[in-house]
C-alpha cells in the first residue's frame, strides 16, 4: 500500500541507491578482487593437483597389482615385476607407533604443564625449548641420536633408534597443538569445577582434557603425519631390507620412505631392456619405477586416512561455545 | 545447615595492588544478601573471597578474617578445596560442562570430589537437585542429553542444580541473571526465594531492582575515590536501603545519579 | 544522569508550589469577599477552583507515570508518594475556599458574617493566610523545623474556633438559626483549611526524614 508521500520520496532514494558512478566503480573493484582471489587460489591449487595426479597415475599400476599389500620384496631383484610393500608398511607402522607411544604422553604432560601450571622462569624456558625443537631439521635429530646411541652407547642400527629420532620431531608438533587446544578451553569451565570443590589435578584430568580431546587427537594425528614420511633418520639410523622384519630392536627393517629410496637409487641401473630393431637397447619397462611410485602413493594414502580419522574423532566431541 | 559468615577487617590485594579495603560485614544464615555497586567497585572480588575463589588468580591475597560459623576459612590448616565444598558458587554465564550429559553435569561435583556413591544414590541426588532448581520436569525425560542443548535460563538452573548437589551451606551467585532474558531472570529470582529456606545466599547484581526484589539485606560497595580501593559504604535491611538509606552516596547510586 | 527524570521531578515540585499559591490566593479572596460582600470576587474564587481541581488531576497522573516508568527509590519515591497525598490535601483546601466564597454569594447583598463574629472570622482569615505562606516555605525549602512551628499556629486556629462557638452558643445570640448555621460552617471551613495545611507540612517532614511526623 503506497501513501502519497512515499511516492514522492521513492524515486530520489531509488536513484541514489542503484545508480551513480560510485556504484559502478565499486562493482568493478569488487569484480577485480574476486578475479584475483580466485585466480590465486587456482594457481595455488595447480601444484597440489599436479602432484596428486602424478603420484596416482604413476603409482596406481603397482598398487593394484596382486600382492602389493600382502607380500614383501623378498627374493625379488629390481628388474623383477611384482612383489609388494608389506615389509615397508609394517616397518613404518611399527616405528611410528613406538614413536607415538613415547611422544604423546611426554608432549601432553608438557602441554598441560605449560597451560595449567607453568608460571615464571621454568615455563618460559620450556616454551623456548619447544620452539627450538619445532625447527630442528630431521637430519640433525638423526645425527644426535646416532651420536648418543650408536656412537657413545655402541648400539647398532635398528628400527627403535629411528623411532627415537622421530620422537624429537613429533613432540614439538603435539605440544603446540595440545597447548592451543587446552588454551581454547574456556576458563569458566575450570572455575566451575574449582567452585564445586574439585582439586586442580582432577579438574585438568576430568574436565579440561576431555573438553580439549578432539583437538588434541587432531594434533597427534598431525604429528604422526609429519614423521611418517621423514627419511633422514631412516638413512642414518636404520638399514633397509627387502624382507619382512617385525622386530624393532634387532636387524634391518624396511619402511615406506626407505623402500622408495631403495627403488629410486637402483632404478636407473635396473631397467628391463630389449634389443631393438636398430641394434640398440630400448627400455621396455622399469618395474622399480613402478614400485617407487606405488610406495609413494601408499604413504600419501595412509597419511590421508589418518587425517580423515582425525576429523571424524573431532566431529564426535566438539567444544561447545 | 546454612551457616553464618562474618567478615572482619578484610583487605584484598592482587600482588601489590589493593583492590578492596576494610570490609566488615555479617551474613545471617538462611537469608539473601545482595552486593550492589558500580562497576569495578570490588563487589565480585569480595564475593570470591568468601569461598577462596580469588586465589585462582595468581598473586591474589587476603588479610583479615572470614569466619564461617566462627571458623576462619583462611586458617593455615584449611584446604581451599574443602572451603569450596561448603560454599558453592554460580557464575554470570551459565557454564555446564560441554562433554557431559545433564545427569553427569548435576553429579559432576559429587563424582569429581571422589565420593563413592551407588547408582541409586546418584539418581536420587540428581532428582533432588533438579527439583530444588525447578528444572526437574523440564529435563526428566532427557537426562542423558548434553547439557549444552538447553536454553540459557535452563542452563543456569542446571548450574544451580550442580552447585546444590554437593549440599553446600552457602551459595554465592555472581550476577547469575546478567546473561539471561527477563523471564528466565524472574524464574531464577523465584528460585532464590525458595532456596533461601535451606541455604545462605549472597548475590552480586548490577540490577538494583533485582536486589530490591530478591534480598533481605543489601550491601553497597563503592570506590573510595579515583584510583582508590573499593570499600563497603553501607549495609542494611534492603527495605531501608531503598526507602531511606543513611549514606548520601548510597542514595545517589540507587537513584541513578552516578554509577 | 537521568535528566529527563530529574526535570520531571522538578516540574512536579513546581506544580505543587503553584497549587499552594492558588489555594492561598483563593482563601484570601474568599475571606475578603465574605467580609465585604463582594460578589465579583466571590464568583472569581468559585470559577478559579476548577484550576485547582485540574492541577490535582494532573499531579496524580504525572506522579503515577513517573513511578511506573522510572522505578524511583528512596527520596525520589517519598517525594512522589507525598506529592500525591499533598495534592489531595491542597484540593480540599481549594474546595474549602470555594465553600467560603459560596457562602458569601448566598447571602449577597447582605454580609454573611454578623458583626459579633466579624473580628474572629477576620483573624481566622489571617491565620489561614499566614499558615499557607509558611507551608509554601516548608515545601519549597524542605524545612523540617518550620514544619514543626506550623503545628503551633494551627493551635491558634483551634482556639479561634472555640471562641466562635462560644459566641454562637451564648444565650445572647440574636441572629437566628440561619446565621448560626452559616457561622458554624464558616468556622469549620477555616479550621479544616488549617488542618489540611498542617497535613501538607507533615508530608514534607516525611519526605525529608522518611518517618511519619
Amino acid at each position: 500500500m503506497r501513501d502519497a508521500p512515499m511516492t514522492t520520496y521513492a524515486p530520489t532514494l531509488a536513484k541514489s541507491l542503484s545508480t551513480g558512478r560510485g556504484v559502478r566503480l565499486r562493482k568493478a573493484k569488487s569484480g577485480l578482487a574476486a578475479v584475483l582471489v580466485t585466480g590465486s587460489f587456482a594457481v595455488a591449487l595447480v601444484p597440489l593437483v599436479w602432484l596428486l595426479w602424478t603420484v596416482i597415475s604413476k603409482g596406481l599400476h603397482a598398487v593394484t597389482r596382486d600382492g602389493w599389500f600382502t607380500a614383501s620384496q623378498r627374493n625379488k631383484t629390481y628388474t623383477d615385476p611384482g612383489g609388494g610393500a608389506l615389509h615397508a608398511i609394517i616397518g613404518t607402522a611399527e616405528q611410528v607407533a613406538l614413536c607415538s607411544a613415547i611422544s604423546v604422553p611426554i608432549a601432553l604432560l608438557v602441554a598441560i604443564y605449560l597451560v595449567e601450571y607453568g608460571r615464571g622462569a621454568l615455563a618460559r624456558v620450556t616454551t623456548f625449548m619447544v620452539d627450538i625443537l619445532t625447527g630442528i631439521p630431521s637430519i640433525v635429530a638423526a645425527l644426535f641420536i646416532y651420536a648418543v646411541f650408536i656412537g657413545t652407547l655402541g648400539q647398532s642400527k635398528a628400527g627403535w633408534l629411528v623411532s627415537l629420532a622421530l620422537v624429537l620431531l613429533m613432540i614439538p608438533v603435539i605440544v603446540r597443538t595440545a597447548e592451543e587446544m587446552l588454551r581454547l578451553v574456556p576458563n569458566e569451565l575450570r572455575e566451575a569445577s574449582y567452585a564445586l570443590g574439585v582439586p586442580k589435578w582432577r579438574t585438568v584430568l576430568r574436565v579440561v582434557l576431555p573438553t580439549a580431546l578432539a583437538g588434541i587427537v587432531t594434533g597427534v594425528i598431525l604429528g604422526i603425519a609429519r614423521v611418517a614420511g621423514e627419511t633422514a633418520p631412516l638413512l642414518v639410523l636404520g638399514t633397509y631390507t627387502p624382507n619382512r622384519n617385525s622386530d624393532l630392536f634387532h636387524g634391518p627393517q624396511g619402511t615406506l620412505p626407505s623402500f622408495i629410496n631403495d627403488q629410486t637409487v637402483n632404478a636407473s641401473s635396473h631397467g628391463t631392456y630389449q634389443l631393438g630393431a636398430d641394434g640398440k637397447p630400448h627400455l621396455v619397462h622399469n618395474f622399480a619405477v613402478d614400485r617407487l611410485w606405488g610406495a609413494a602413493l601408499t604413504l600419501i594414502v595412509i597419511v590421508m586416512l589418518l587425517n580423515l580419522i582425525g576429523r571424524l574423532v573431532g566431529r564426535f566431541q566438539k567444544i561447545s561455545d | 545447615m546454612a551457616k553464618r559468615i562474618d567478615v572482619k577487617d578484610v583487605d584484598i590485594y592482587y600482588g601489590k595492588f589493593q583492590a578492596v579495603r576494610g570490609v566488615n560485614l555479617t551474613i545471617e544464615p538462611r537469608s539473601v544478601t545482595a552486593f550492589i555497586g558500580p562497576s569495578g567497585c570490588g563487589k565480585s572480588t569480595v564475593l570470591r573471597t568468601l569461598n577462596r575463589m580469588h586465589e585462582v588468580v595468581p598473586g591474589a591475597r587476603v588479610s583479615g578474617d572470614v569466619l564461617l560459623d566462627g571458623e576462619d576459612i583462611y586458617g593455615s590448616s584449611v584446604d581451599p578445596v574443602n572451603v569450596r565444598r561448603t560454599i558453592g558458587m554460580v557464575f554470570q554465564r551459565p557454564n555446564p560442562f560441554p562433554t557431559m550429559s545433564i545427569y553427569d553435569n548435576v553429579v559432576a561435583g559429587l563424582k569429581l570430589q571422589g565420593t563413592r556413591m551407588r547408582k541409586h544414590e546418584l539418581d536420587d541426588a540428581v532428582e533432588r537437585s533438579l527439583v530444588s532448581a525447578n528444572l526437574w520436569h523440564e529435563v526428566r525425560s532427557r537426562l542423558k542429553k548434553p547439557g549444552s542443548g538447553l536454553s540459557g535460563g535452563q542452563q543456569q538452573r542446571l548450574c544451580i542444580a550442580r552447585a546444590i548437589a554437593v549440599q553446600p551451606q552457602v551459595l554465592l551467585m555472581d550476577e547469575p541473571c546478567s546473561a539471561l532474558d527477563p523471564i528466565s531472570t524472574l524464574a531464577i529470582e523465584d528460585l532464590i526465594q525458595q532456596l533461601k529456606a535451606t541455604y545462605t545466599i549472597v548475590i552480586v547484581t548490577h540490577n538494583m531492582q533485582q536486589a530490591a526484589r530478591v534480598s533481605d539485606r543489601t550491601a553497597f560497595f563503592n570506590l573510595a575515590g579515583v584510583s582508590q580501593p573499593g570499600e563497603l559504604v553501607e549495609m542494611d535491611d534492603t527495605e531501608k536501603i531503598f526507602s531511606n538509606p543513611s549514606d548520601k552516596r548510597t542514595e545517589d547510586y540507587i537513584s541513578g545519579r552516578f554509577g | 544522569m537521568r535528566d529527563i527524570y530529574h526535570d520531571e521531578l522538578d516540574d512536579i515540585g513546581n506544580r505543587v508550589l503553584m497549587m499552594i499559591n492558588l489555594v492561598a490566593v483563593a482563601m484570601q479572596r474568599a475571606t475578603e469577599a465574605l467580609l465585604d460582600a463582594n460578589l465579583a470576587l466571590a464568583d472569581q474564587v468559585i470559577a478559579d477552583d476548577d484550576r485547582v481541581d485540574a492541577l490535582r488531576a494532573e499531579l496524580e497522573d504525572r506522579t503515577f507515570q513517573v513511578i511506573a516508568q522510572q522505578a524511583p527509590v528512596a527520596t525520589d519515591l517519598r517525594v512522589l508518594i507525598a506529592t500525591n497525598q499533598v495534592s489531595s490535601d491542597l484540593e480540599r483546601m481549594g474546595d474549602l475556599a470555594h465553600h467560603v466564597a459560596k457562602t458569601a454569594r448566598l447571602r449577597y447583598p447582605d454580609v454573611a458574617v454578623p458583626p459579633e463574629i466579624r473580628d474572629v472570622i477576620r483573624q481566622m482569615g489571617e491565620v489561614a493566610a499566614s499558615l499557607v505562606t509558611k507551608v509554601a516555605d516548608v515545601v519549597e525549602g524542605r524545612d523540617v523545623a518550620l514544619a514543626q512551628a506550623i503545628e503551633e499556629e494551627d493551635d491558634s486556629m483551634d482556639a479561634l474556633l472555640r471562641k466562635l462557638f462560644t459566641v454562637v452558643l451564648s444565650p445572647n445570640w440574636a441572629r437566628g438559626t440561619e446565621a448560626a448555621i452559616d457561622t458554624t460552617l464558616l468556622g469549620r471551613y477555616y479550621e479544616r483549611y488549617a488542618d489540611h495545611a498542617v497535613a501538607v507540612a507533615r508530608r514534607t517532614v516525611f519526605i525529608v526524614t522518611g518517618r511519619r511526623a
